[in-house]
C-alpha cells in the first residue's frame, strides 16, 4: 500500500515567497496521477517534496500511511525519473541500472538477475555495456526508467520525463509508460506541462497554478467541468474561447450571438442571472454545419492551421478572437466571411470577477 | 582569400617564433661549453658540461627531488580539501557570499604578506629548513585557489545527479564519492596539474622557508647568481630541466581543461 497524502503542505522560500502553498491532495495506491500546469506553478516542487529533495516548510506528507514529512529521500523508497534523466555518465548502462540496488546492499547475483529482467522489459539488453553518452535520447530515457523499475519502489515520481524527446518518440513512450504502469501497478506521480500527456496518461490529473491546486479529477471530468477559466483554457489546445456575456431571463447575450438557453440550462444557471459573466466555448464546439441546438455566427477568417485530420480556424467577430476546430473539408480562404455554428448545449459560464465556473447542468437535461 | 590565408600563416609563424626562440636559445645555451654561452653563433660546439657541473658541483639533483616532493606532496594534500570545500561552496552555499569572497581575498594579498608571518610561526615550531614545512605551506597557500577552481567544476555538474543517487539510496557521502567525484575527474585533474605548476614555480616561500639542503629548483637557480657573476650555462641547463615536468603536465592540463569545460552536457 503506497497512497500519498499531502495535508496543508507548503514550501516557503522566505519573504512571503511560496513555491507551493497549502496543498491538500490524496494520491491513491496504484494510481497514475498527473501534475499539470504552466512553468513555475509548483508541480515539480510538489514532486520534489514527495521525493524528499525539497524541504516541506509546513504541512504533513505521508506515504503508505507513514509520516514522511522530514524523512531522508533514501528512506522513502521512492524512485525519481528526472527530466534530464540524470544518468551517471561515468557508469555503464548496467551499472546505472544496478546502482540503487548496490546502495541498498542487494547481492550481485540478484542485481544481475533484476538488471536482466528490466533491460529485457525495456529493450536495453544490447546496450548494457555502453555509457549513457553513447545512447540516443530515447534509450537514455529507458535507462532512467530501468533504474527506477529495478529497485521495486513503492512510488514512481517522474518529472517531465518525456520533454526532451521528439514528438514521435514521445507518443511512443506515453503508451509504453502507461503499459508499464498497468504491469507494475505502482503509485505514479507524473509531472508535465503538456495537457495531451496529462489527458492521455493520467487516471486523475491535478492542475496547479501559482503553487496552489486548482482542480483534481479524472481527465474527462476536469475537461468537461473545469472549475475556473484557468483550468478551462489550460486543458485544451487551442485554449477555450472566453467572451464577456450576460444572462437575462434565460437568454444569453455574448459578443458572438444572442440565444435562449434550454430550460435545463436556465434552471442550472439561475444564480448567474443578471451577473457579469464570461462565456466559454471550446474550439470543437463551434461547427461547420448547422445542427440541433446550434446557433449560427458569422465571422471573418484571420488565419487557418491545416493539421491534416482537421483544421483550426482563427476568426474575428465584433472585436473578439475565436478559434474553431472543424472538419478538414472546411478550408475557406483567409479574409473570407465564414459561418460557424455554436453548440449552445456545450457552453460554460464563469463569473466575470472571480472567474469561477457555474456548475453545468446535468448532461441529460442540458438540451431539454 | 589566399592572400588572407598566407598573411594569417605569416602572423602565426611570427608568434610561434616569438614563443619558441627563447626556449630554443635556452636549450642551445645549456648544451654549449660554458665559455661559449654568450657566443653569437647558432651552435658553436656541443657539450654537456653545464649539466654535469650543475649536478656535480651544485647538488641540483637534491633540489630537483625537493621540488618534486614539495609540488606533488602539497598538491596531493591540498586537492582533497579543496574538493570538499569547493563542493560545499557550490552545493550548499556554505558561508554565503562572504565566505566565497574570503577565499578569493586570500589570493589578493601580496605573497610576502603571508610569507613573513609563516616564517615566524615556522621558526617557533621548528619547521624552517624542512621539506615537510614547505609541503604544508604550499598546500595551505594553494588551497583557496584550488577550491575556487573546483567550485566552478562542481557548479557545472547538474545537481540532478546527486539527487538521483540520493533517491537511489546513497548517503550524501556516497553520492559525493561515487557520483560527483568521478564526474568531476577532469576538474580534479586540472586542479592537480595547476596546483603542481604553482608549487613547482613558487620562489618566495621557498627562499624564506628553505635552507641549503631543502632548497627547491627556483631557489637553486637563483643561487647561481654568484659573486663571480651569473653562471648562465648552468642557469640555462637548470631552467631546461625545470621546464620538463611542466611540459609533461601541460599536456594533461590541455586535455583535461578542455574536457572539463565541455562537461556541461552530462546525461
Amino acid at each position: 500500500m503506497a497512497s500519498i497524502t499531502l495535508k496543508g503542505v507548503s514550501r516557503d522560500y522566505g519573504s512571503g515567497i511560496y513555491g507551493v502553498k497549502d496543498v491538500d491532495l490524496e494520491i491513491r495506491d496504484g494510481e497514475f496521477m498527473c501534475f499539470l500546469g504552466p512553468s513555475g506553478c509548483g508541480k515539480s516542487t510538489t514532486l520534489r517534496m514527495i521525493a524528499g529533495l525539497e524541504d516541506i516548510t509546513s504541512g504533513v506528507l505521508s506515504i503508505g500511511g507513514k509520516d514522511m514529512t522530514h524523512t531522508r529521500p533514501r528512506d522513502r523508497n521512492v524512485a525519481v525519473v528526472f527530466q534530464s534523466y540524470a544518468l551517471y555518465p561515468h557508469m555503464s548502462v548496467r551499472d546505472n541500472i544496478a546502482f540503487g540496488m548496490k546502495m541498498r546492499g542487494v547481492d550481485r547475483g540478484e542485481r544481475d538477475k533484476r538488471v536482466a529482467q528490466a533491460s529485457a522489459k525495456l529493450g536495453l539488453d544490447k546496450y548494457l555495456d555502453r555509457r549513457p553518452a553513447d545512447l540516443s535520447g530515447g534509450q537514455r530515457q529507458r535507462v532512467a526508467l530501468g533504474r527506477a523499475i529495478v529497485r521495486d519502489p513503492d512510488v514512481f515520481l517522474m518529472d517531465e520525463p518525456l520533454s526532451n524527446l521528439d514528438a514521435t518518440l514521445r507518443a511512443q513512450m506515453r503508451l509504453e509508460l502507461v503499459r508499464l504502469h498497468r504491469e507494475l501497478g505502482k503509485t505514479t506521480v507524473f509531472v508535465t506541462h503538456d495537457q495531451v500527456e496529462a489527458m492521455t496518461m493520467g487516471e486523475r490529473i491535478c492542475i496547479l497554478r501559482d503553487g496552489q491546486v486548482m482542480q483534481v479529477g479524472r481527465p474527462l471530468d476536469v475537461y468537461d467541468n473545469p472549475v475556473n477559466i484557468f483550468v478551462a483554457r489550460f486543458l485544451s489546445s487551442p485554449p477555450m474561447n472566453i467572451l464577456p456575456a450576460s444572462l437575462t431571463d434565460g437568454r444569453i447575450a455574448c459578443g458572438l450571438a444572442e440565444f435562449a438557453l434550454s430550460s435545463g440550462q436556465a434552471s442550472a444557471y439561475a444564480q448567474a442571472n443578471g451577473r457579469a459573466l464570461k462565456l466559454g466555448i471550446r474550439a470543437e464546439d463551434l461547427y461547420a454545419q448547422p445542427g440541433p441546438g446550434r446557433v449560427p455566427i458569422t465571422a471573418e477568417l484571420r488565419a487557418i492551421e491545416a493539421l491534416g485530420a482537421e483544421n483550426i480556424l482563427f476568426a474575428a467577430i465584433n472585436g473578439h478572437d475565436i478559434a474553431a476546430r472543424v472538419d478538414r473539408r472546411m478550408l475557406p480562404a483567409v479574409g473570407e466571411q465564414i459561418t460557424l455554428y455554436l453548440d449552445t448545449a456545450a457552453l460554460h459560464l464563469f463569473d466575470a470577477s472571480t472567474e469561477q465556473a457555474f456548475a453545468r447542468p446535468d448532461p441529460d437535461t442540458v438540451r431539454t | 582569400m589566399k592572400i588572407g590565408a598566407a598573411l594569417r600563416h605569416v602572423a602565426l609563424i611570427f608568434f610561434c617564433l616569438c614563443v619558441a626562440l627563447p626556449i630554443f636559445w635556452l636549450v642551445r645555451t645549456s648544451l654549449v661549453p660554458p665559455e661559449m654561452s654568450y657566443d653569437a653563433r647558432l651552435w658553436p660546439a656541443f657539450s654537456t658540461a653545464n649539466y654535469q657541473g650543475l649536478f656535480a658541483d651544485n647538488g641540483f639533483g637534491r633540489n630537483y627531488l625537493n621540488s618534486l616532493i614539495v609540488a606533488c606532496g602539497s598538491v596531493l594534500i591540498a586537492t582533497p580539501f579543496a574538493a570538499l570545500t569547493g563542493y560545499a561552496f557550490a552545493r550548499f552555499r556554505t558561508g554565503g557570499r562572504a565566505a566565497r569572497f574570503a577565499v578569493l581575498a586570500t589570493q589578493m594579498l601580496p605573497p610576502v604578506a603571508l610569507a613573513l608571518p609563516t616564517f615566524m610561526i615556522y621558526r617557533q615550531v621548528g619547521l624552517t629548513n624542512s621539506v615537510s614545512g614547505l609541503v604544508i605551506a604550499y598546500a595551505v597557500v594553494n588551497l583557496p585557489f584550488l577550491t575556487w577552481i573546483l567550485m566552478g567544476f562542481f557548479e557545472g555538474i547538474p545537481s540532478d545527479l546527486e539527487e538521483a543517487a540520493i533517491t537511489d539510496g546513497a548517503t550524501d557521502w556516497q553520492a559525493f564519492l561515487l557520483v560527483v567525484l568521478p564526474v568531476a575527474r577532469p576538474g580534479i585533474a586540472a586542479a592537480l596539474v595547476l596546483g603542481f605548476i604553482l608549487a613547482w614555480n613558487e620562489f618566495l616561500f621557498a627562499l624564506i622557508l628553505s635552507g641549503p639542503s631543502t632548497a627547491t629548483v627556483p631557489v637553486a637557480l637563483a643561487a647561481l647568481q654568484t659573486s663571480n657573476g651569473v653562471e648562465i650555462g648552468k642557469v640555462a641547463a637548470g631552467v631546461a630541466l625545470a621546464i620538463v615536468p611542466l611540459m609533461i603536465v601541460s599536456r594533461f592540463i590541455q586535455k583535461y581543461l578542455v574536457r572539463g569545460l565541455s562537461f556541461g552536457g552530462v546525461g
